[in-house]
């Protein structure tokens, strides 16, 4: 075990593996930071590069640009509200409204260094809870899908809360509804395109985000006469632009990141839940737990940090099922399998032992790789921040041509950019009139989960459907906790009276 | 004040029009003329399919070595949405001049047009088949642990219980759908079918012990084969594949199915006789590259070069038994 | 009529045609679908309902919420659509530095070198970065 040590830390620390991993995250910040490109994409177009590498070395250039293109979608959300990719979606509610303010340093600083967080605990992970820990992940079946995507669509409640509540809700089901559009799996019948046949895998949700917080964004820009974003307050202040998260504010997220580390990892080892999934589940329950929820909405930096750990810590969860049983959980994950057998390693048990060299030399260089990511994105982002104080006059037309080149290089046709379009002046209603577009997001992002997942335990249950949910022990802890989730605020108020009037 | 900034914008514009057009110039010449070789400028190769899926790797796979076949670059073009077809539309409607080529994926392809709901206007007849590249054979897997030892157990306990056994596809009409249906078709047997988007889904409802039977591609399975998580029952080709040697055929075990994806080359229809010619030949010679045979072979993809004509008539009879299992 | 309420129509009339067509769904694709037409328009009749009461309190005069009073983000979104159009007639970099142009004009940008870095950083950006690095096609008009 010793000298495994010693060799590993050798290959990872050489001179030809930190360059790789330099270059890697330098094309992941930039994948990340424009809108549309998503880590995939990047992932597959770095992958030839990596043929004529060796194995160790090729896989963690691709690791770095997936873990750096995760994080870097999170620079743009916190500075302009345009988030580079459908994870940092979350991000941008907080971290936009400390830009707002002025305090743009402080959002990129919390969110850098919790993404590394996330991301080189996930990383750990996979050194010694991978095995047991893939296991637990084929537990959950259809029905635990569906009670995670209800979980999920909860968190509407926590976005818009109060007298916005009843917006917040018709948002969700809105895009739930839309979310349905599109070829039938189970019985081939496309639904609802109203004749339009490019719909038929549904409606394209990356432009569609693209649309609802970039472009309507823009479009909220335009409204004030010329000048930087916020009239009157300076965006970029040199004094709160410090390199390293200050102790003091790692006291105040540290619960935060500690549970968002946890629900990172649960979905993360699941295949098919991404890390937006965990975004903003995390988001959530940071705001659930927080003595101050007020403060969310108006840049709580728990709620960045909940949203940044959770994100970062789902890539190193997604490689648990892809090292272990060969079970990519996403596109960039299937990439990475692909290049796992190029270079003759079999995804099993015999990557932790026959391979065990070459597959911790990929680990540890994962969590070096986290750890440069924060480093290089700190300074890179220092810079992009500068382009807050650009005139609106020239910001507002170059992030036009943004989404438009954005949406249309994802899949190369105009039908996305129009959809971008369509929903970037939907957005902008949206906001103007108190309905989330974050709700309407989560409708679709969670909708195919929750349908399908209901639909397949249908099928397996034989149409005794109760039965099946409450004999699975996974399936009732889930449905507990969603319970709770739901009663448990009325619950507490109803305490709190009850002291109240005691105490009066 | 006004009218300077216009004039100034309108400088701009001039000016940026001119810089640009100067720098397109060197392209837009070449194909003016009928030239006298092919190519001589990029080749766009069009996948209907986002990138790191099979299809895209494919692609990506043999977009390096026709390079080297053409002397030009080939660039893998993910046209994704539709249910591929805005993929395959976009090829359709290409300029029939060889510099856009596409994967056809069979019979992933045949629903979007012959499904009468989806009202298109293409069809086979949309594309000059070239050449097949790659196929992939359905198979049938349990687990590795499982109490089903060969495909007759499972059929006869299907037969014996119908509805009671279920088995992973990924789609309505798609070919581990088309398998299902074919097999209870000439057997009896009933199964309850769940669908995923993706196979790596099934793979895992399998392992979990959620659903029986796991209906995929050869080339999705070999790694889980390796390590025992799964047994493969049958093979629905002509003979036992390559990578699971030890495996029957479908046939062998009495039950005759052939089922597959394959994926191959077209280009839109009405592309000039000598140019299918040119582009047949560099992607014969591309696929048979040692390199390329070698890599393809690590994936578990098995090459299946069928050319022109034979290729036109497989298409057109894949069709036919599709359109018959769906009743279309 | 008020916002709130002309939304909350819409939707019910949203939800009645997904509902509508709904009934012809096989194999359980109907259930989702019909489920979230009738909690769409469940939660719009609610909303109806609160801005009527809100309209009594307010006696009809709306409360103004409606954003901010001016045309500049209809213009941009209009520009923003021609924009969409021109790249698919006349190609992706005329109608960019085309459009940038007349948005910026619009949004009143007084000094010339600035629409001369603006354009010319963007156009080099794209072109280096999706055409001649990572080789998206894109869409090519009259002149490039």
């Amino acid at each position: 075990m010793d000298s495994l040590f010693t060799t590993v830390l050798l290959n990872t620390l050489s001179l030809k593996v930190l360059m790789v991993m330099v270059i890697g995250i330098l094309a992941g910040i930039l994948v990340g930071t424009l809108p549309g490109f998503q880590a995939n994409m990047g992932v597959a177009l770095l992958l030839p590069l990596t043929f004529g590498m060796s194995a160790d070395t090729g896989i963690i250039m691709l690791v770095s640009l997936y873990a750096a293109a995760i994080y870097g979608g999170s620079i743009t959300a916190i500075l302009f509200s345009t988030p580079g990719t459908t994870a940092s979606a979350a991000t941008a509610i907080e971290g936009f409204e400390l830009t707002k303010q002025g305090k743009s340093g402080t959002a990129i600083r919390i969110a850098t260094w919790c993404s590394a967080i996330g991301g080189m605990v996930g990383a750990f992970s996979l050194l010694f809870i991978s095995p047991p820990l893939s296991l637990i992940s084929l537990k959950f079946g259809p029905p635990e899908y569906f009670l995670i995507a209800v979980f999920g669509l909860i968190t509407i409640a926590s976005i818009a809360s109060g007298s916005l509540l009843v917006k917040g809700l018709i948002a969700g089901s809105v895009g739930f509804l839309l979310s349905t559009v599109g070829l039938d799996l189970d019985s081939g019948y496309p639904r609802f395109i109203f004749g339009m046949s490019f719909l038929a895998s549904g409606i394209s949700f990356v432009p569609a985000v693209i649309g609802l917080f970039a472009l309507s964004q823009v479009l909220a820009m335009v409204t004030q006469d010329s000048g930087s974003m916020g009239s009157g307050v300076a965006h970029y202040d040199k004094k709160d632009w410090k390199f390293f998260i200050t102790l003091d504010e790692l006291r105040q997220v540290k619960n935060t990141i500690m549970r968002s580390l946890g629900i990172g990892m649960v979905i993360g080892v699941l295949p098919g839940a991404g890390a937006d999934v965990a975004a903003w589940v995390s988001y959530h329950e940071a705001k659930r737990f927080s003595k101050h929820p007020e403060k969310f909405g108006k840049g709580a930096i728990d709620g960045i940090a909940a949203a940044e750990v959770a994100k970062n810590t789902e890539c190193g969860g997604a490689l648990i099922p892809l090292l272990t049983l060969g079970i990519p959980g996403s596109t960039t994950a299937a990439i990475l399998l692909g290049a796992l057998v190029m270079h003759g390693l079999v995804p099993g048990r015999d990557l932790f032992t026959k391979y065990a060299e070459i597959t911790y030399t990929i680990i540890i260089g994962f969590i070096l790789a986290n750890f440069l990511m924060a480093v290089i994105g700190m300074a890179v982002s220092r810079h992009i921040a500068k382009l807050t104080n650009i005139n609106i006059g020239i910001l507002a037309p170059v992030i036009v041509t943004l989404t438009v080149i954005g949406s249309y290089a994802l899949g190369n046709n105009i039908y996305d950019v129009w959809t971008m379009v369509a929903f970037g002046i939907l957005g902008y209603f949206m906001k103007n009139h108190g309905y989330h577009p974050a709700a309407l997001v989560l409708g679709l992002i969670l909708g195919p989960m929750a349908e399908k997942g209901f639909r397949q335990s249908l099928v397996l249950s034989n149409g005794n459907l109760l039965e099946y949910f409450f004999t699975r022990p996974i399936s009732v802890t889930l449905i507990v906790l969603i319970v709770l989730t739901m009663v448990g605020p009325l619950l507490m108020e109803k305490r709190r009276q009850w002291k109240a009037r005691i105490a009066g | 004040m006004k009218r300077r900034s216009w004039l100034a914008a309108l400088g701009v514009i001039i000016l940026s029009l001119l810089l640009v057009a100067g720098c397109g110039g060197t392209q837009s010449k070449e194909p003016q003329k009928q030239a006298p070789k092919f190519p001589t400028k990029p080749v766009n190769l069009i996948v209907a399919y986002g990138a790191g899926g099979g299809t895209d790797v494919t692609a990506r796979l043999l977009a390096g070595q026709l390079e080297k076949e053409l002397g030009q670059p080939v660039t893998v073009n993910n046209v994704t949405g539709g249910g591929g077809w805005n993929g395959w539309g976009q090829l359709a409607k290409a300029n029939p001049d060889g510099y856009t080529i596409g994967y056809l994926n069979i019979p992933n392809m045949f629903a979007g047009y012959m499904d009468p709901k989806m009202k298109r206007p293409e069809n086979l007849d949309s594309f000059i088949p070239l050449t097949n590249h790659v196929t992939d054979y359905c198979i049938w897997a349990v687990k590795g642990d499982s109490k089903y030892k060969s495909l007759k157990d499972v059929i006869d306990y299907a037969k014996a219980n119908p509805d009671k056994l279920s088995i992973a596809a990924h789609g309505a009409g798609g070919d581990d759908h088309l398998a299902i249906l074919q097999i209870e078709k000439l057997t009896g047997a009933k199964f309850k079918i769940v669908h995923n988007d993706s196979t790596s889904t099934s793979v895992s409802q399998l392992l979990g012990g959620h659903i029986d039977i796991l209906g995929a591609n050869v080339s999705e399975v070999t790694s889980q084969v390796k390590n025992g998580e799964l047994r493969v029952l049958g093979v629905m080709s002509g003979k036992p594949s390559e990578f699971l040697p030890e495996v029957k055929t479908f046939k062998d075990q009495g039950v005759d199915v052939l089922m597959s994806v394959s994926r191959g080359i077209a280009v839109p229809a009405k592309t000039p006789p000598d140019v299918v010619q040119a582009l047949t030949a560099a992607l014969e010679k591309a696929m048979q590259n040692p390199d390329h045979v070698k890599k393809a072979k690590e994936l578990s993809l098995s090459l299946d070069i069928v050319k022109g004509d034979s290729y036109a008539k497989f298409l057109k009879g894949e069709e036919q038994k599709i359109k018959q299992l769906m009743g279309w | 009529m008020r916002t709130d309420t002309l939304v909350a129509f819409l939707l019910i009339g949203l939800s009645a045609v997904f509902y509508k067509l709904s009934m012809d769904l096989t194999d359980g694709g109907d259930i989702f679908p019909k489920l979230l037409s009738i909690m769409t328009a469940g939660l719009s009749l609610v909303l109806l309902i609160m801005d009527i009461r809100k309209a009594r309190a307010e006696n009809g005069s709306e409360k103004e919420s409606g954003g901010p009073k001016t045309l500049r983000p209809y213009v941009t979104f209009v520009l923003a659509v021609l924009y969409v159009a021109a790249v698919i007639i006349i190609g992706f970099f005329t109608s960019t530095v085309v459009f940038m142009v007349v948005m910026m004009l619009y949004l009143g940008v007084r000094k010339i070198s600035n629409y001369l870095l603006a354009v010319a950083f963007v156009a080099a950006f794209y072109f280096l970065l999706f055409d001649k690095f990572l080789h998206v096609p894109l869409p090519r008009g009259l002149l490039f």
